[in-house]
């Protein structure tokens, strides 16, 4: 590839070459463009509403050149559901901490965005049942991720992770039964 | 827990919900060694039933759109939720005003620009007007206030047709005929210019009444944001396995984007499988498929089908179809792989011209009709696996080339230039080519090492030769590229083989087949190597060698091709029955060959030139049993092919003079063979190197034929020739060597000269016999023409010896042919005339008047033994006192 390449290409790349701290690399990047996009939606005053493939799709247009290799796009959805989940996760605790009166002036608004009908604390409880889960099996986490906070569809979930459809099903499976048991404990 | 528990767990969870849910108690009790393990599985079990799809809409997707049950979109009433995927969700909604009932798809597409919105409403009328019976209408399309785009399409209650094949357990012609429908349909809408794009079995559905409805039509064009030029959006995500190459790789699609999908769901339908899936593994990584689409052949259905009924599902697969396994894969096997790998060709332009060919040749197919799908040519194939290998052959290549051909410097400057121009463009187009100047490098190599072929190059210079000796040398050099290295040692060592080096051909072609057979199995690569070791072994007579690996590999090629009918499989049978014609099996030839000019009658390319071919070594054939009624014309309607073919001087044209010339000698018209020879001679000298095994069979047949002429001395000095070059051609050890021999000893055994006859005889059957694998009844006519010798000696103790060797060569011939061979009279006229010799006139007696009652049979061409044979009868007769008989006998 050429130098002019941009440093998500170089990321991307590298993770396709085995490193995984470049994708790591690129979650801050995405996780900023994913609540940037989120507050321009709100603020362009229009009634279109968002969804989790819609924001990450945009983010995805947005942070990655045209002369990213097909195979190494994939990856980049891979770093996007981990994002999300950070960004989704983060909001709900900081609504949280609302409740409780630490109120901070710079997040209310933005954070609202994400007022979904989803309990924040059930939510803050996923996610630790999530960390748990990554411990048993790290490549059921990142199947949640993919699956539950970026939307992602089986057959995208098996691209960005480089696992066969099959794979995907069998531990979206198990992965979400062992969370519900968690959660009802 | 701990990951291993958590493994254990997880098997069994997935064991249990394999099993009925009643069931499932009794299942836990029996596999779980520990109440502990047992109640983990059934805790799991439970939070699967209960909560299992909690978490299944995406957590910002649960209130996406506020669109959920009793939502009004548009004029429709939303019910449930039928489905969801990379486009958004599928809802089952009403329209109260008129009681219909669609299928509602709302588009996730937030952030929607305005033309966006725009061109979507100006493409879902071009939809909207595609009436068909087969086609799930597009009813309304809209978006509604908040921008969010919608489709309402004509809803199928029904189920995916291979669901609905299996369930119904349709045989392939039964599933045949249902695809013509789905095809139709294609064909219609390809028709009013739109192109599905996303076929698949799960949009073609078969309603509960048995009418097939394709879903989704044109859809992903409808919702793909294709004005590159403002907002560069990516491809979108594809199913792998079903996108056809030209979309994975993000080219133009087309109608015959759609017949390459046709190609995949009948693939499917027939198979079970997809084209690409690999039957061994059941991980498929999707991006290991994306690879598979643009660079390997799919398996021939046939093969797919094989693999997969060989696992454990492969018996419901077989009862789904409502046939047996054998009685499946003859069935695909043939016309039906041909078809549907045209319909999947990775280049759109080389798959049928649209849905309505596709249609055609399997109705073709289903009425017993020839279809007009041809399987691949060889050259194309040839071609394919350059482009396939480019890079790895090119960056070795180029550097073979710069060296070998002395375009040294031309190569190099001309790749600094485009270096340079390269860099100053996109990394992606610098990349393009690259390649595709590296596949122009290599396709010249491999023209270049073709080119000193003396077949395809007559008269042309062979320093070739110089060239091929540096470039063998530096093919050793590609060890860590081991599927070119094979590719050129083949290559080379074909090459070698025709110019009749044979060491060299040898070592190459060897070592080009290990590495192919280590790489890939039976491919059509280490077909093509076998192929050429064959030819090799051939050239150096070991024709039981020869005969093994072409059977190997007309084998090969036959599973791959599934017919007969097609160049490669006919070249490996031809070769393979010759092999066996060589060896004497003459009457287990003569099937193959006759099926041989059948078949060449019905290939597509070229069949002229097979057919002339063919007939050629069917000739050849009848030649060797003497059967020179049916020969000569044969020999001679491919002579004057060859010449209106090719214009002279070429090897073909020199080929049929001098097999006609051959088949007149033997047929005891040497007068008119002689021409031919001469004809043959002066054009192989032209043509081939002097040191060439073909120069000197050339002039041992002109020999041969002048000495049957009765032109002694012209034949004695042209012999001396002959036999000088063939040693020099081909050594000692040769079967070529030992023909010239013989043939030699018959002339100076006629001549009067017995002593160096006999010597050269003798040396003759040293040489026969010495012969790896070759004919053994070259042994018994040499063992014939020494007896023939011994009996001029006409002594018991020479008659003895002459008895013996001739009772060999009989057992030789009665061991080879089932009927008696016309030679085998010659064979006991001789041993009668040994046996009256040592006055055993009773058992004479037979043996005479059988073996001239067989002489004055044989094809009507007169023989030289027959007035022997009337002779040793005369004497039989006289020596009995039946002296009125034997003059009768005497005077015939």
């Amino acid at each position: 590839m050429s130098s002019s390449s941009s440093p998500v290409t170089q990321l991307l790349h590298a993770a396709r070459h085995g490193d995984d701290d470049a994708l790591d690399a690129l979650i801050p990047m995405v996780y900023d463009e994913l609540r940037d996009l989120a507050r321009a939606v709100r603020r362009g005053g229009s009634n279109a509403t968002i969804d989790t493939t819609g924001l990450v799709h945009e983010a995805y247009e947005k942070l990655v050149p045209s002369d990213v290799e097909w195979n190494d796009r994939s990856h980049f959805f891979r770093v996007a559901a981990r994002a999300m989940r950070q960004v989704l996760i983060d909001a709900a605790r900081r609504r949280q901490a609302d409740k409780r009166g630490g109120k901070g002036p710079d997040v209310s608004f933005d954070d609202n965005l994400y007022a979904r009908p989803v309990d924040d604390a059930e939510l803050l409880a996923l996610d630790d049942a999530i960390n748990r889960l990554a411990e048993l099996d790290e490549r059921q986490a990142r199947i949640v991720e993919c699956r539950f906070f970026a939307g992602l569809t089986v057959a995208e979930t098996a691209a960005a992770l480089d696992i066969s459809e099959p794979t995907v099903y069998r531990d979206w499976r198990a992965a979400r039964a062992w969370l519900a048991a968690q959660l009802a404990d | 827990m701990t990951p291993d528990e958590w493994k254990r767990v997880q098997r069994l969870f997935h064991d249990a919900l394999e099993i009925e849910e009643t069931e499932r108690d009794a299942f836990l009790r029996e596999a779980c060694g520990s109440p502990d393990l047992r109640e983990q599985v059934k805790v799991l079990l439970e939070a699967d039933a209960r909560d299992g799809d909690r978490l299944e809409t995406p957590l910002l997707d649960r209130a996406e759109n506020g669109v959920e049950e009793g939502t009004m979109i548009g004029p429709y009433t939303v019910r449930d939720e039928i489905g969801h995927g990379g486009m958004g969700r599928v809802f089952l909604a009403e329209r109260e005003d008129v009681g219909s009932r669609v299928a509602l798809k709302v588009v996730r597409n937030a952030l929607a620009a305005p033309d966006r919105v725009e061109r979507f409403l100006l493409e879902r009328r071009i939809l909207a007007r595609l009436e068909h019976p087969n086609i799930a209408r597009l009813l309304d399309a809209g978006v509604t206030p908040d921008d969010t785009p919608f489709l309402a399409m004509e809803y199928v209650e029904g189920e995916t047709i291979t669901a609905y094949c299996d369930r119904r357990q349709l045989s392939i012609r039964e599933r045949l005929r249902l695809f013509t429908t789905v095809g139709t349909a294609i064909a219609h809408a390809h028709r009013n210019l739109v192109v599905h794009r996303d076929l698949k079995p799960s949009n073609v559905y078969v309603s509960s009444d048995g009418r097939v409805k394709l879903l989704d039509f044109g859809i992903a064009k409808l919702l793909e944001d294709d004005d590159a030029g403002l907002t560069r959006t990516g491809r979108p995500i594809l199913t792998p396995g079903y996108a056809a190459p030209e979309q994975v790789s993000g080219e133009t699609v087309t109608t015959a984007t759609d017949v390459y999908g046709l190609g995949v769901v009948l693939y499917e339908l027939l198979t079970g499988v997809r084209p690409y899936d690999d039957p061994t593994s059941e991980d498929s990584n999707p991006r290991e498929v994306e690879r598979r689409v643009l660079e390997s052949d799919p398996r021939p259905p046939s093969a797919a089908a094989r693999t997969v009924t060989a696992t454990d599902t492969g018996a419901d697969l077989v009862e789904a179809r409502s046939t047996t396994r054998s009685d499946l894969l003859r069935t695909l096997q043939g016309d039906l792989d041909t078809i549907i790998l045209k319909a999947l060709r990775k280049e759109p332009d080389r798959r049928y011209d649209g849905a309505a060919q596709l249609v055609d040749d399997i109705r073709c197919y289903l009425e017993g009709r020839p279809v007009s799908a041809r399987p691949d040519s060889v050259r194309y194939r040839a071609t394919r696996f350059v482009q396939r290998h480019a890079i790895g052959v090119a960056a070795s290549v180029a550097v073979i080339l710069a060296i070998v051909v002395g375009l040294g410097l031309a190569v190099w400057q001309g790749q600094r230039a485009q270096e340079a121009q390269a860099r100053a463009e996109a990394a992606q187009a610098q990349v393009e080519q690259e390649l595709a100047k590296s596949e122009a490098v290599t396709t010249f190599l491999v023209d270049l090492f073709e080119a000193s072929d003396p077949d395809q190059n007559p008269g042309l210079d062979l320093t070739a030769r110089t060239l091929l000796k540096r470039g063998e040398d530096r093919v050793d050099t590609l060890r860590n590229q081991p599927l070119v290295q094979a590719e050129l040692q083949r290559v080379i060592g074909r090459v070698y083989t025709d110019l009749g080096e044979y060491d060299r051909a040898d070592r190459l072609l060897m070592a080009s087949l290990t590495t192919q057979r280590e790489a890939s199995g039976d491919t059509p690569e280490v077909a093509q190597a076998l192929f050429d070791l064959g030819v090799l072994r051939w050239r150096q007579s070991n024709f039981r060698e020869a005969e093994e690996v072409l059977r190997q590999a007309y084998e090969i090629e036959r599973e791959i091709h599934g017919t007969e009918v097609h160049p490669d499989v006919a070249g490996a049978l031809n070769a393979l029955a010759l092999s066996i014609s060589k060896q004497g099996r003459l009457a287990e030839a003569v099937p193959m060959q006759e099926r041989m000019v059948e078949i060449s009658a019905q290939l597509p390319e070229e069949s002229d030139e097979w057919t002339a071919m063919s007939q050629n070594n069917l000739a050849v054939l009848y030649q060797n049993l003497e059967r020179y009624a049916q020969a000569v014309p044969l020999a001679e309607e491919m002579l004057s092919f060859q010449r209106s073919a090719h214009d002279a001087p070429h090897p073909q044209i020199a080929m049929g003079h001098s097999n006609l010339g051959g088949i007149l000698t033997d047929a005891l018209r040497a007068e008119e063979a002689i021409p031919h020879l001469q004809t043959a001679l002066d054009m192989k000298t032209e043509i081939y190197d002097p040191g060439h095994p073909r120069i000197a069979v050339a002039h041992h047949n002109l020999a041969e034929a002048l000495y049957r002429d009765g032109q002694f001395e012209a034949a004695d000095s042209l012999f001396s020739i002959a036999i000088e070059l063939t040693t020099a051609a081909v050594g000692t050890r040769h079967a070529a060597y030992g023909d010239v021999l013989h043939d030699y000893g018959l002339l100076l055994t006629d001549r009067g000269d017995r002593l160096p006859a006999r010597d050269t005889l003798r040396t003759a059957l040293d040489v026969r016999r010495g012969v790896a694998g070759s004919n053994e009844t070259r042994v018994a006519r040499t063992l014939g023409a020494i007896a023939d010798l011994d009996l001029m000696e006409e002594t018991p103790a020479a008659a003895q010896r002459a008895e013996d060797r001739l009772r060999r060569a009989l057992e030789i011939f009665d061991e080879r042919f089932a009927d008696p061979h016309p030679y085998m009279h010659v064979l006991s006229s001789r041993l009668g005339r040994a046996l009256v010799i040592q006055e055993r006139y009773d058992e004479a007696e037979l043996l005479l008047r059988d073996a001239y009652d067989g002489l004055i049979a044989t094809s009507g061409v007169p023989t030289l033994d027959i007035p022997p044979t009337t002779n040793a009868l005369a004497t039989l007769f006289a020596a009995r006192g039946e002296t009125e008989y034997a003059n009768t006998w005497r005077r015939r």
